[in-house]
């Protein structure tokens, strides 16, 4: 654990509180005495059947930070072709290997929910939906997608 | 055996420009012959009237330059062809048998033609550039940059005046004129056309080195008075700030014309001050002078360099200074002509003279309608400077941009930047941040993921 790593996770606090990105509702660590462990929560892009939807995703920043990227995990149920649907691993490649410490963790939560609107089949974490996307069944895909948002990002937020 | 050589060289010796008119009585079948290398020939120099060329009645002397009176009629030195000899033992034959009737012959030399007089010019200008340039090498060498920065116009006179001394001068051609074959002569001697004289080549050779380097040099020192006189409307503060660092020489001393001014002033002291007068003028005047000669002057004497072909400098004009062949020309490469080229000259700068009377009228209007801007006018430009001076109040009030605080933090520490470094793609980071990414993750740009090397990275000194 660094010196130069502790003073880039507190500038980037700081820069989240001060500046807010696209789609990012709140980023702030679970705890004020470990910057190592994050909470944020990013809304569903419009125009995509995660409209409307809150999603809490839960970081994990590594001690080499930001040499190498944070770890990302979907707390709320997304149902996408490249989040697993029981653990919420995300599957984006800039959180693995094209990663680049000109990212912060703030626009990787606004990447995170993009990618919520950008579905890629063809790397699949969650099977059934990404067959259904390839299949070129978007109503059906969307209606599936819904179903979860309405089921799980919408009902949470409305009981936060 | 006998005839037939005759008749030949008598032919070939026509062909040399030795026209004869068909009134010697023994060259009755060369004749025809004769009159058709007249037409060959034409008039070599297709100059006004006023200074002639041919030779017309001095057979015997060859007409060479350089040997304008040889007693044995022994072929010239140079390309005159030696088939005159045999021809010329005839020829007081042919003068005794008709003594009254002197027969003409054109033994003049061609004028030179107007391609190789230019190209004997662009010749020499290159020869004196690399006599300039090794003269300097070798100031630079001995003396260092800084003298050749002071005195490089005086070097470069000294070049182009030891080149022309020692060719010019010395009496010999130039290195161009000898290139070209062609050889100066002088215009004034009606007849012969004789090498030009030590008193001519002496002028020509101060009109087209000495005095421009003259005059240029005394431009140069109006200009600097000039200067001096911008200086005298500073404010005096600024003035005598300028003077105490040594930028303005100390004032002269101003007492003395108070006196001069009261007394009545002699003619001397009127003369002195008109000159006066004009010298503070000067400055202002020169640079259209200047511009004058290169853009009506220059071009017009070109021009009638291509209509006439005789004088391709001013200076030369001046001198009366005039090249002629001493090779033979072929009838292919005599017919050259720039006239088209001197009429676009004419007619480009008849073009500009026109604009520049035209753009001076309407200097002349807008400046006579500034004057005369009568009340309303200054009334409707106050609005427009004050709508400008609040435009710039506001973008002075705007924050700055993102970017331009952004602009100074390194991407990978979000701090300032600390001793930075640059890519080679150009993107500037921390030394340490971005020399910790390559070694420790990945040897990639993190903004445009261009591969990079440690090696690579570039210290940037007296960067913020
Ligand atoms: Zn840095
Ligand atoms: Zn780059």
């Amino acid at each position: 654990m660094s010196e130069a790593t502790l003073k880039r996770l507190l500038k980037e606090l700081r820069d989240s509180q001060r500046n807010e990105a696209e789609y990012v509702e709140d980023l702030h660590p679970v705890d004020d005495d470990n910057l190592f462990e994050w909470i944020a929560v990013v809304r569903g892009p419009v125009d995509t059947p995660y409209d409307g939807g809150r999603f809490e995703i839960s970081i994990k920043v590594p001690v080499s930070y930001p040499l190498a990227p944070p770890t990302m995990n979907f707390v709320t149920t997304v149902c996408h072709p490249n989040v697993q649907f029981k653990t919420g691993e995300i599957c984006l490649d800039l959180l693995k290997t094209a990663w680049s410490p000109a990212w912060t963790l703030q626009s990787a939560c606004s990447a995170v929910a993009m990618l919520l609107g950008q579905p890629e089949p063809d790397s699949p974490l969650n099977v059934d939906a990404a067959n259904i996307l390839r299949c070129g069944d978007t109503r059906a895909y969307r209606s599936l997608v819904r179903m979860y948002v309405e089921l799980h990002a919408m009902g949470s937020s409305n009981d936060e | 055996m006998s005839g037939a050589p005759k008749v030949s060289t008598r032919r070939m010796a026509a062909t040399r420009e030795v026209s004869m008119p068909s009134s010697g009585p023994s060259t009755t079948s060369p004749t025809p012959v004769l009159s058709q290398s007249d037409r060959l020939v034409p008039n070599p120099i297709n100059e006004p009237p006023s200074a002639p060329m041919p030779l017309t009645s001095n057979v015997t002397s060859p007409a060479f330059p350089s040997s304008p009176s040889n007693p044995d009629n022994l072929p010239p030195t140079k390309s005159l062809d030696p088939s005159l000899a045999p021809l010329s033992p005839q020829l007081p034959n042919v003068t005794s048998s008709q003594p009254h009737q002197r027969p003409k012959f054109d033994l003049s030399f061609p004028g030179a033609s107007q391609a190789d007089i230019i190209r004997a010019n662009q010749k020499d200008e290159q020869a004196e550039m690399m006599l300039q340039q090794q003269i300097t090498q070798v100031v630079v060498q001995t003396w260092g940059t800084r003298f050749h920065m002071r005195h490089g116009q005086d070097i470069n006179f000294g070049a182009s005046l030891v080149y022309y001394c020692l060719t010019t001068l010395a009496g010999s051609q130039t290195l161009g004129e000898e290139y070209c074959d062609i050889f100066p002569v002088t215009a004034s001697s009606v007849g012969v056309p004789r090498p030009p004289p030590v008193s001519k080549r002496l002028a020509l050779v101060a009109l087209q080195c000495v005095v421009p380097y003259l005059l240029s040099k005394w431009a140069s020192a109006l200009r600097g008075q000039g200067q001096l006189a911008q200086f005298a409307n500073l404010p005096p503060q600024l003035e005598a700030f300028l003077r105490a660092q040594g930028q303005l020489p100390p004032r002269p001393p101003v007492v003395e014309e108070a006196p001069a001014l009261v007394e009545n002033p002699s003619i001397a002291d009127r003369v002195k001050a008109s000159y006066k007068s004009m010298q503070s003028r000067l400055p202002s005047i020169i640079p259209k002078i200047r511009i004058f000669l290169t853009s009506y002057v220059t071009p017009l004497h070109l021009a009638i360099f291509y209509f006439t072909g005789i004088y391709y400098t001013i200076a030369k004009r001046l001198v009366g200074w005039r090249y002629i062949f001493t090779r033979q020309l072929h009838p292919a490469e005599l017919p050259i002509s720039y006239e088209p080229m001197g009429l676009v000259i004419v007619l480009q700068t008849i073009v500009e003279a026109i604009r520049a009377l035209r753009s001076l009228t309407t200097l002349t209007e807008t400046k006579a309608s500034e004057q005369g801007a009568t009340d309303p006018e200054a009334l409707a430009d106050v609005p427009e400077g004050d709508e400008i001076e609040v435009e710039t109040d506001e973008w002075e009030r705007q924050p700055p941009p993102v970017v331009m605080s952004g602009a100074k933090k390194c991407t990978l520490c979000l701090e300032p930047r600390k001793s930075p470094a640059a890519t080679e793609c150009g993107h500037v980071f921390c030394w340490r941040c971005i020399s910790e990414w390559i070694n420790e993750s990945k040897p990639e740009c993190p903004l445009c993921r261009q591969s990079i090397k440690a090696a690579h990275l570039y210290p940037l000194y007296h960067y913020i």
